[in-house]
């Protein structure tokens, strides 16, 4: 008797402790069922509204308490009333999205659409082809041309994955409440004028350049593919190319603007985002060769009478392009291939993406809209406007200067160093030279 | 006591498994991809390629790998000189009879309970800043110029700025240990050699330093273990892409493993951010077979 009671024990203790462990994996795999469900339900289910029964599940790359968070939960919302879709929005942050989609998917986790940051072609075939959503929808002309080809650009069979949101050029960003005091009335388009403003605004005994770490390689990245294309820099960092003439030209253009004292005295030390919160914001230093979101990101600190300009990265005397070319970039969304209902998604994309709500967007984020129609744009980005506008070739990002992950670090090390004086341009091509061998 | 075989195993054999199946398994995946070229971490098995030792050559003929690693060894020797010899020697203090002992020991360990995301943002902007920061006020409030003008986040003093913040905020973690260590030697070993004439130092090198040579050698295993998860500290004082001076392997792993920022085109690669955790795990096991070959714990019974 005594046995078969132990025998019993055993047995209830092991049946214990496996329903627990059943019970702790029950809950998720009966949650995506749910969503499964609710899901096929709404691609059968007919109501007076659009998407009645549709269930999405929106996995967001923002934070909740972003702006753009607080304008896509108010859209979200409205998507709702107007359809009848159910909209799970889940604000998973870019570190959310970027280590733990692609698992997800995996997983057959349902998430139906996500918004991140542009190139989504690491995703391969885990998101949808939209060219049939778009061409249905006639989606194409209110969005600018440019923008469209830079989202086809990233794929190899050129077809549509991701739709573009937020907008961003980069250039100069600066203080014309400084260009005002130093007496500049016209902001350069060519080297030569920008040297001369630079000497202005130093003589006027204003700080005319500062950058922070993790953006020193916008300037001197445009520079050169100003000089080479973007393509031919993305050679250089790939390849190990530092001895181009056209790098040391480079290189010795950003010693004369640190030899000439037009660095802040400090930019050799500053951590993202010191220089932009520090000395851009606070009006200590006139111009950061950074993308329009520096408005957003330091709204808090510059307040809302803070003049910014912005004027594209100037022209060189031997440089093979112009004005017209220039690293413009953006955010975007992309529909994943769990979806059952990609027509419900993307009526919400478009929905975040015209009209109304992308004016919103990008009224409180102070980014540029998606919905060319929309041609109210916050007034501290107006000045990028024509630059896009007529803009007709696209940089990579930092004219692909950024290409190569394991040259950036040496790269930012010794443009810090080129920036500040510390080191000249030979140095600088001797340096990038011994790192790209190691 | 006679043993009960199947109730060993019915609460053994759960926790068994699940160990097996959460710590095992893992490791064993991570050893075998660090074999294959693997694009994604969640690739089917059906994706992935062999590529024999390819990984690991790859990296070990990548500059920034190796400059991470010698990054590393530098935090671990000299930081870990640095953290082993500070602590021991506050611990050592505190231990003497030092009024407010309560006091210093919750203030010296007071940084390991804030967050570090709140202590290298506090280095960062309150005392290495250039312009306003604590080292440069203090010392041009003494005159001291050439002091003052040193620009503590640049390239030249980044990685020294990045140890000293690091060390301070593990000194009081490794102090309390230390602290226990010295709790268990019986006073009487003092009061005797204070008969026989020892002096403080003397009985620090001859009594103290001995009988705390299991606690060196948990102490050194700790911080092995610490240095190699070194990341939190590395990706603040180097926020969105990686630096010379501060990338460390945990770092180039992740870059790896999830994609650089602001590279255009993403590029992820499971295999060889696997083959870095095989290196790191290598590296724990090789720190603790040398401590445990040079540092006997056996030998001395109080």
């Amino acid at each position: 008797m005594k046995k078969v009671l132990k025998r019993l024990g055993v047995v209830m203790v092991c049946g214990a402790m496996l329903t627990t462990m059943m019970a702790g994996c029950g809950s998720a795999s009966s949650s995506a069922a749910g969503s499964t469900a609710g899901s096929t339900a709404g691609s059968t289910a007919s109501g007076d509204r659009e998407f009645e029964g549709v269930k999405l599940v929106y996995w967001s790359n923002w934070e909740a308490t972003e702006p753009q968070g607080v304008v896509i939960t108010e859209a979200v919302k409205a998507f709702e009333e107007e359809t009848g879709a159910e909209v799970d929005l889940q604000f998973k942050g870019r570190k959310g999205i970027k280590e733990g989609l692609i698992p997800a998917l995996d997983a057959d986790q349902q998430v139906d659409m996500f918004d991140g940051a542009q190139n989504k072609s690491n995703y391969g075939d885990r998101i949808l082809c939209l060219e049939d959503l778009v061409a249905e929808n006639d989606y194409e002309k209110d969005t600018n041309p440019v923008m469209m080809e830079l989202s086809r650009s990233y794929y190899e069979d050129g077809k549509l994955y991701e739709i573009p949101y937020q907008m961003k050029a980069n250039g100069y960003m600066y203080n014309k409440g400084l260009f005002e005091q130093a007496g500049i009335t016209e902001v350069p388009s060519t080297w030569d004028e920008f040297l001369t403003v630079c000497q202005t605004l130093k003589d006027a005994g204003i700080t005319p350049l500062t950058t922070d770490d993790a953006y020193a390689m916008q300037a001197f990245g445009m520079h050169l593919a100003r000089l080479i294309g973007d393509e031919e820099v993305k050679d250089v960092v790939n390849n190990g190319g530092w001895d181009r003439p056209e790098v040391l030209e480079t290189a010795q253009a950003f010693e004369e603007l640190a030899s000439k004292g037009y660095f802040s005295t400090q930019v050799g030390s500053n951590v993202w985002p010191t220089g932009q919160n520090t000395e851009l914001a606070t009006g200590k230093a006139a111009m950061y060769c950074v993308g329009t979101y520096v408005v957003n990101e330091t709204k808090g600190i510059t307040g809302p009478d803070f003049q910014w300009g912005f004027f594209g990265y100037p022209e060189l005397p031997d440089g093979i392009n112009g004005l017209e070319a220039m690293v413009i970039g953006n955010q975007s969304f992309a529909i994943t291939n769990k979806c059952e209902n990609p027509e419900a998604a993307f009526a919400l994309i478009t929905m975040l993406t015209r009209g109304e709500w992308d004016a919103k967007l990008s009224e409180e984020s102070l980014a540029l809209p998606a919905d060319i129609n929309n041609t109210s744009w916050p007034e501290q980005l107006m000045d990028a406007k024509p630059y896009m506008d007529n803009c007709t070739e696209i940089f990579a990002t930092s004219g692909g200067l950024e290409n190569n992950p394991d040259i950036t670090p040496a790269l930012k090390e010794n443009l810090m160093k080129l920036y500040a004086g510390t080191c000249t341009a030979e140095e600088f091509v001797t340096n990038m030279l011994a790192a790209s061998k190691g | 006591m006679k043993r009960n075989r199947s109730m060993i195993i019915a609460f053994a054999g759960p926790a068994t498994i699940f160990f097996l199946a959460t710590f095992i398994y893992p490791i064993f995946r991570t050893l075998v991809m660090s074999f294959f070229s693997i694009q994604e971490i969640t690739d089917p098995i059906s994706k992935w390629k062999f590529n024999g030792i390819g990984n690991y050559v790859s990296l070990l003929q990548t500059p920034l790998y190796v400059t991470s690693w010698i990054n590393l060894f530098k935090i671990f020797v000299i930081g870990g000189c640095i953290t082993l010899g500070v602590s021991l020697l506050l611990a050592v203090i505190l231990k003497s009879g030092v009024h407010g002992k309560g006091f210093f020991q919750a203030a010296i360990y007071l940084p390991n309970v804030i967050s570090a995301v709140a202590m290298a943002t506090m280095w960062i902007q309150y005392v290495f800043n250039s312009s306003y920061g604590f080292l440069t006020t203090f010392f041009r409030a003494l005159h001291l110029d050439f002091l003052a003008n040193i620009q503590w986040l640049d390239a030249d003093h980044k990685f020294w700025a990045l140890l000293l913040s690091y060390c301070f905020g593990m000194i009081g973690h490794f102090m309390l240990i230390w602290v226990s260590g010295i709790e268990r030697i019986s006073p009487d070993f003092y009061e005797a050699a204070s008969i026989d004439g020892a002096g403080k130092v003397s009985q620090f090198f001859r009594i103290t330093l001995p009988l705390l040579r299991g606690i060196f050698r948990t102490n050194i295993i700790m911080w092995s273990i610490s240095v190699s998860g070194f990341f939190i500290w590395s990706k603040l004082f180097s926020p969105i892409s990686a630096d010379t001076s501060t990338v460390v392997p945990m770092i180039y792993m992740y870059d790896k493993l999830f994609g650089a920022e602001n590279t255009g085109d993403v590029v992820r690669d499971a295999g060889s951010a696997a083959a870095i955790g095989v290196m790191l795990c290598l590296f724990i096991v090789i720190v603790f077979t040398i401590v445990n070959k040079l540092i006997k714990n056996d030998d001395l019974e109080f």
